[in-house]
């Protein structure tokens, strides 16, 4: 049993993250430079995000276009949540199959180092939200 | 203010692809008349488009790379250690203590400087002279092929398995990857790949070895270096899987793809130089330890390692601001006249010191005595028995951190 209760609860968990990347006033503008589609297919509970920086948009469940993105990643998303707690090592996941990627690697190097800056943004979505017990359960 | 870079410039790609002495001739403009250059950012398939700094400086001379070396405090290695910008993602996973300073370098070196002691050498010595006397009597048998593949990749690929505790039947997967990561800038391992894409699925397949490797030490220890890194605590903590990866990949690295591209050149120079390669058959005893220190200044398998200035500085009259990126030229410091005399003679009654395993300071090559007493062991053996070795034209490495040899036929 994965750590969100439905995907209701990923979606707002982290589909809240990329959203406030978006909106960011320093991120955001990295994020639409790189003008990347990734579509994040998570496991456990089973949910869907699709995410187009160029034009600022996130999308959920149903609501994912049906455009081949340029990058795809499957994981838990048990493992989403520690990666965006800073918690998942992206190299030892992939070498585990944790982490499945297919697209451009230089591409996602470019995106990786965006994420860094937003995992107290994220922890404190969680805090927001009261779920201390996201935080606890990354280890 | 804006600084010009150099007029001899060492940046392209088109510069590395150059031979050895054609790109000799441009380093040696510069480490006559401007030792410590400005150059533009290095280009290579393991930087991110449009991410590259502002330039760096190149020290192209003996004395500089010295001075560089010896003092970690102005130059650290915590802010990146290749010439080209390489993302940090990547730097992070494969650089483990050589991307660190002190304190935390010291420590995480201390952890396997044990088992690279000259005592622990010592006692590796029989097994590998027997290896080498293995892979002579393979070569002979053979009596043609490529040098690497049958001498130079698997001497260094068995010592270091045997040391770090990777099976049989795992060691040419790992040596295979280790020897794929240093080649990003090269077209033929690339097969269309760009260089970080193979950057990343070589990181990747050796974090998935290192894992599953630890994962085995841990319920069966045995007497090799992962066996202490699973056990061993830093500061009160063990180490993390990241972490012994990281090592592992370092070591890895270090290990194949050094000593093996060395053996090579080496080979390769006792051909060239006939007359260097009867003296030292004529006196084995006398000629092989100033043979192998030759072998390993004509070699340079190391070309460039960066640091980052951490103050305001000047090094040889040329003042250095903090936060800019340093890279040290073992393969010109190596061909310094001023040191070595008629530099691109292959000579091995030479005394000078060259600076093939680093230029002293705490990062010198950890396994500088394993790979000398690897060298010494296969030139003994190839130089007695294999007298009448000849060798083809190689297929060089294309690429700005090792002087590699790829592919080199030979004939007895």
């Amino acid at each position: 049993m994965g750590v969100f209760r439905d995907a209701r609860d990923v979606y707002d968990c982290i589909g809240k993250i990329f959203e406030e990347a978006i909106a960011d006033p320093e991120i955001g503008p990295k994020t639409k430079e790189a003008g990347l589609t990734i579509r994040f297919n998570f496991d456990d509970p089973e949910s869907v995000i699709y995410v187009d920086f160029a034009e600022g948009n996130v999308f959920f469940g149903d609501g994912v276009p049906d455009t081949e993105p340029a990058i795809r990643m499957g994981m838990k998303a048990d493992d989403a949540n520690r990666f965006w707690l800073g918690k998942l090592n992206l190299v030892m996941a992939m070498a585990k199959g944790q982490v499945r990627a297919k697209g451009s690697v230089p591409e996602m190097l470019k995106m990786l180092p965006l994420a860094k800056p937003l995992y107290a943004r994220y922890a404190a979505i969680l805090r927001g939200a009261g779920r201390d017990d996201l935080i606890r359960a990354a280890g | 203010m804006e600084r010009a870079f150099d007029d001899v410039d060492i940046s392209t790609l088109g510069f590395w692809e150059l031979s050895a002495e054609e790109r000799d001739a441009r380093l040696a403009v510069l480490r006559k008349e401007r030792p410590v250059s400005w150059q533009r950012p290095a280009e290579g398939m393991a930087t991110l488009p449009g991410r590259d700094g502002p330039g760096y400086w190149a020290v192209t001379h003996h004395a500089g790379v010295v001075t560089v070396s010896r003092d970690p405090e102005t130059y650290s290695s915590a802010q990146g250690f290749q010439l080209e910008d390489v993302p940090e993602e990547i730097l992070e996973a494969a650089g483990s203590f050589l991307g660190m300073d002190h304190p935390r370098h010291t420590k995480l070196r201390r952890l396997v400087s044990v088992a690279f002691s000259p005592r622990r050498v010592r006692a590796l010595e029989d097994s590998i002279a027997a290896r080498a006397k293995k892979l002579v009597d393979d070569l002979l048998e053979r009596g043609e092929g490529d040098f690497v593949e049958v001498v130079s990749k698997p001497l260094p690929s068995a010592t270091f398995a045997e040391m770090m505790g990777v099976g049989e039947e795992d060691r040419e997967r790992v040596t295979g990857l280790a020897n794929d990561m240093v080649a990003w800038n090269d077209p033929d391992v690339l097969q269309g790949r760009d260089g970080l894409t193979l950057l990343m699925e070589t990181l990747v397949g050796l974090y998935a070895e290192a894992s599953a490797l630890s994962d085995r030490r841990r319920a069966e220890p045995a007497d090799d270096i992962l066996t202490g890194l699973v056990s061993a605590e830093v500061d009160g903590e063990r180490l993390t899987d990241e972490e012994i990866a990281a090592f592992f990949v370092l070591l890895s690295v270090a290990a194949n793809d050094t000593t093996r591209q060395t053996i090579s050149h080496g080979m390769r120079a006792l051909c060239r130089f006939p007359d260097q390669r009867q003296l030292l058959a004529s006196d084995l005893e006398r000629h092989l330890p100033g043979a192998v220190e030759e072998i390993i200044r004509w070699a340079t398998p190391v070309m460039t390692f960066r640091r980052t200035a951490t103050r305001d500085t000047e090094l040889d009259g040329t003042p250095i601001s903090a936060g800019e990126k340093v890279v040290m030229f073992y393969v010109s410091a190596n061909r310094d006249e001023t040191v070595f005399a008629d530099p691109w003679r292959f000579d091995i009654t030479r005394q000078a010191e060259h600076v093939g395993f680093g230029g002293g300071g705490p990062h010198f090559c950890l396994g500088a005595a394993l790979a000398r007493s690897m060298l010494r062991s296969i030139f003994a053996e190839l130089v007695t028995r294999a007298p009448t070795l000849k060798l083809g034209e190689p297929r060089f490495l294309v690429g700005n951190f090792i002087q590699g040899i790829s592919a080199m036929p030979y004939r007895v």
